[in-house]
């Protein structure tokens, strides 16, 4: 329980529906040692847990708040100042709901003896003969299987979400009409731990400031920046680089030589790139990926948060690379970011994993095919 | 007859828990009351029960019938009270530097702010331990006492680790070194567990609370010596000899008398009830923790406190454990948003971090029988088998294993 309506709700239902629920709010971050927070565009801070708490006593469910300090420093926030510091872009949420929410907690849960996890993410999780599937939420632009891809298949049985087959106004509906103090409430946006300005974090946090230039494909130099950690590929916002008729984009970031490489938005878009860290969740796909051919499947492909799904193919080039190919138009790509392929009718999670930059991948690009298959 | 969801209260340090008959007598008795200051009948009535009150307390305590009762809404009014107000005159205001005070590191808050408070004011003093043999104890606060010590301020049996401290012969001897120091005792874990004395404990002031003995929350006093004189806290009324102005609260007060008066009538058998409780608990917790760790002065401690370590166990997740089974215990106070602390107190004594972070505090009731004991620590025992099957540390591990 965030202390969201969402989570509100999903706690009020599972409620309704006679499981014996137990309400526990997360404490990933100390507000007291780190300056306290004022913003309300992060969750989980005391102001939450007093919501989150007032909600379980209507509710009339135990509420509990665990420390989970030490583990969400270690599995999020240290990784994602890490990849700012390797030029890449990273995806706490991900990393939270894999390693934090869905395992650590379900650890907890589990020594307590409550045998199954539920949150208020916008999901599904279908049980049919084939087993269980993760699928999209009904109110698609809430949905956040995009940040699931990383649960475990075996997992699926043990999770509900009990949200996930309503929209965000039926959810805000339910809150109303039962009288949940969160009915209203504002959502959190941007990331949970990181109050005021990321460039600020990430400096207290350690990533050092250092300055470098804006340079063309071409090496041209079109400007200065004070610190790579400042971009994301596919940026345009905050370039601040006059002297060009047509808006420019952030295409890479260059850790080494600490330059971001800039251009024209045509020059964005990629045809294919490579994922890795991949976790599968449909049990068709671990067939195929344990098979000694491994043929190339088609999916649909979602390469950010905001993005709808474009199709594509999946060529496994070895049990943990895969390489995705647009077939329709090609698409910006962010390395750090999480790639989730979906079943052709964009429905159903099969997994996903991380967009890696093409030189980590450079050996398996160059190799021949049948030294490739050695490898795997 | 003993199902998975009877509720156990063995947090009684925090509460002792309110009784179906206090209830029953309040509601027979309060709405014939009306208000105690006023001249009708309803208000004569209510005096009377109010001041009939005083002397039960006072006869309870060993305190003779000129030591003066203060009814407050607590024990940390009282030592508030106590300690920034009620004393300004007698240690000549606030401002002045020159004043000094004793107290020990493991006072409550609503102590130790005062203290805090003070030093803001320019006083200067010192927390000192109050663990250890009794006459080492004793002698390292004499051996800080100066002529312009105005305040001492000592426990007489801490809430989180039930130890008792020796209190009496500290303050005699105080007394006898310097007899201007005004002595405060916060005597809030003693009521109705050891036979209090305020005669012979020989404290100026005593702070009680009357939830702790099963009274209703809301309801405190400060007793004074007779002769000491005290400023007001609240002004605006005749109320408690116009040192604490307001319209008593009646409801507490009465159900501070009628606790006192069943605990008067059964007190060896209530201290007996707890001794073999306690007992019961320890041995089968000995028995089926090997590695557990008593953290309690065994030999001088309250009769209903254990305090324990049970390493590789986080105290906040035994105590959500235990709470969803049905057992009450705590692990020191969780912060304001409700994350479980490591115990102050343990810390305090110079425990690590990692030590006050596997104790829990188990405090019960004499009402709990031996079969509940034996009840309790088998659901404390399952518990602790289920998280240690699961047991992801997330204090540090070398810390744990290497003892």
């Amino acid at each position: 329980m965030s202390g969201g309506v969402d989570s509100s709700v999903a706690a009020m239902l599972l409620r309704a529906a006679g499981h014996q629920a137990v309400g526990v709010s997360m404490q990933v971050w100390d507000y007291r040692k780190n300056g306290g927070c004022q913003s309300r565009a992060t969750c989980c801070a005391p102001d939450d847990f007093t919501d989150a708490r007032l909600v379980a006593a209507r509710i009339g469910i135990p509420y509990y708040v665990f420390d989970f300090e030490d583990n969400f420093r270690h599995e999020v926030i240290d990784r994602f100042v890490a990849s700012y510091q390797k030029g890449i872009t990273p995806n706490p949420c991900v990393d939270c709901n894999s390693r934090v929410k869905f395992k650590e907690l379900r650890d907890r849960a589990e020594s307590l003896g409550c045998g199954i996890v539920a949150t208020g993410h916008y999901a599904r999780i279908e049980n049919s003969q084939g087993g269980h599937r993760l699928l999209r939420g009904i109110d698609r632009a809430k949905d956040q299987s995009y940040f699931l891809y990383g649960l475990r298949y075996e997992q699926l049985a043990k999770t509900i979400f009990p949200v996930g087959a309503m929209t965000k106004q039926e959810v805000r509906q339910h809150a109303r009409q039962f009288g949940l103090v969160t009915a209203e409430k504002a959502e959190s946006q941007d990331i949970c731990f990181v109050s005021g300005s990321l460039s600020d974090f990430l400096v207290k946090l350690g990533t050092p400031k250092k300055r470098g230039k804006f340079i063309s494909r071409a090496g041209q130099v079109l400007g200065e920046h004070d610190g790579v950690h400042n971009f994301t590929v596919g940026q345009r916002r905050g370039l601040n680089i006059g002297g060009s008729s047509e808006p420019l984009y952030v295409l890479e970031l260059d850790i080494s030589s600490n330059n971001v490489i800039v251009g024209q938005r045509s020059e964005l878009a990629r045809q294919e790139f490579f994922v890795r860290e991949l976790n599968w969740i449909a049990p068709e796909i671990t067939s195929v990926v344990e098979s000694e051919e491994r043929p190339d499947i088609e999916v649909i492909v979602q390469v950010r948060s905001r993005h709808e799904g474009t199709p594509a193919r999946l060529n496994f080039i070895d049990r943990s690379t895969v390489k995705v190919i647009f077939l329709e138009e090609g698409c910006a790509i962010s390395p750090g970011q999480a790639a989730v392929f979906y079943t052709p009718d964009n429905l159903s999670v099969l997994g996903g994993g991380r967009i890696v930059r093409d030189q980590e991948c450079q050996y398996l690009i160059d190799a021949p095919k049948s030294e490739l298959k050695k490898i795997a | 007859m003993l199902t998975q969801n009877k509720r156990l209260n063995l947090d009684a340090n925090a509460t002792y828990g309110i009784s179906p008959e206090l209830l029953d007598y309040l509601s027979e008795v309060l709405p014939n009351l009306l208000n105690p200051s006023s001249i009708h009948i309803g208000g004569q009535k209510a005096r009377a029960l109010i001041e009939d009150t005083r002397d039960v307390l006072r006869s309870f305590i060993g305190a003779d019938r000129r030591a003066r009762v203060i009814f407050t809404s607590g024990a940390s009014e009282a030592n508030n009270f106590a300690l920034l107000h009620g004393i300004f005159k007698s240690t000549s205001g606030n401002c002045d530097s020159s004043r000094h005070f004793l107290t020990s590191s493991l006072e409550h808050p609503s102590v130790q702010e005062c203290f805090d408070l003070l030093i803001k004011h320019g006083w200067r003093g010192e927390s000192l331990s109050p663990i250890g043999e009794k006459q080492i104890v004793i002698t390292r606060f004499i051996e800080k006492l100066q002529s312009n010590t105005k305040l001492l301020s000592l426990m007489y049996a801490n809430n989180e680790t039930g130890d008792i401290f020796p209190v009496e012969d500290l303050f005699r001897k105080v007394k006898k070194e310097n007899n201007s120091t005004l002595i405060h005792c916060d005597a809030v874990q003693a009521l109705g567990k050891l036979e209090l004395n305020f005669n012979t404990l020989g404290c100026d002031m005593m702070t009680l609370s009357g939830h702790k003995i099963g009274a209703l929350p809301g309801v405190g006093a400060l007793i004074v010596r007779e002769d000491l004189e005290i400023t007001p806290l609240i002004r605006g009324g005749a109320q408690e000899r116009g040192l604490r102005a307001g319209t008593e609260n009646i409801a507490g007060i009465l159900s501070l008398s009628w606790i006192i008066e069943r605990v008067k009538k059964e007190f060896q058998l209530r201290l007996q009830q707890m001794d073999e409780s306690k007992k019961l608990i320890l041995a089968l917790l000995s028995q089926n923790i090997p590695e557990l760790e008593i953290n309690t002065n065994l030999s001088d401690a309250l009769p209903n406190t254990i305090n324990i370590r049970i390493p590789g166990i986080l105290s906040g997740d035994l105590v959500v454990a235990l709470d969803l089974k049905g057992i009450a215990i705590s692990s020191g106070a969780a912060c304001s948003s409700g994350k479980p602390e490591p115990s102050r107190v343990l810390l305090a004594m110079g425990n690590s971090i990692e030590m006050a972070m596997e104790s829990v505090r188990i405090s019960i009731t004499h009402e709990l029988k031996p079969e509940d004991a034996i009840y309790a620590v088998n659901i404390i025992v399952e518990c602790i088998k289920l998280l240690r099957r699961s047991v992801v540390p997330t204090v540090n591990e070398k810390a744990i294993f290497n003892g």
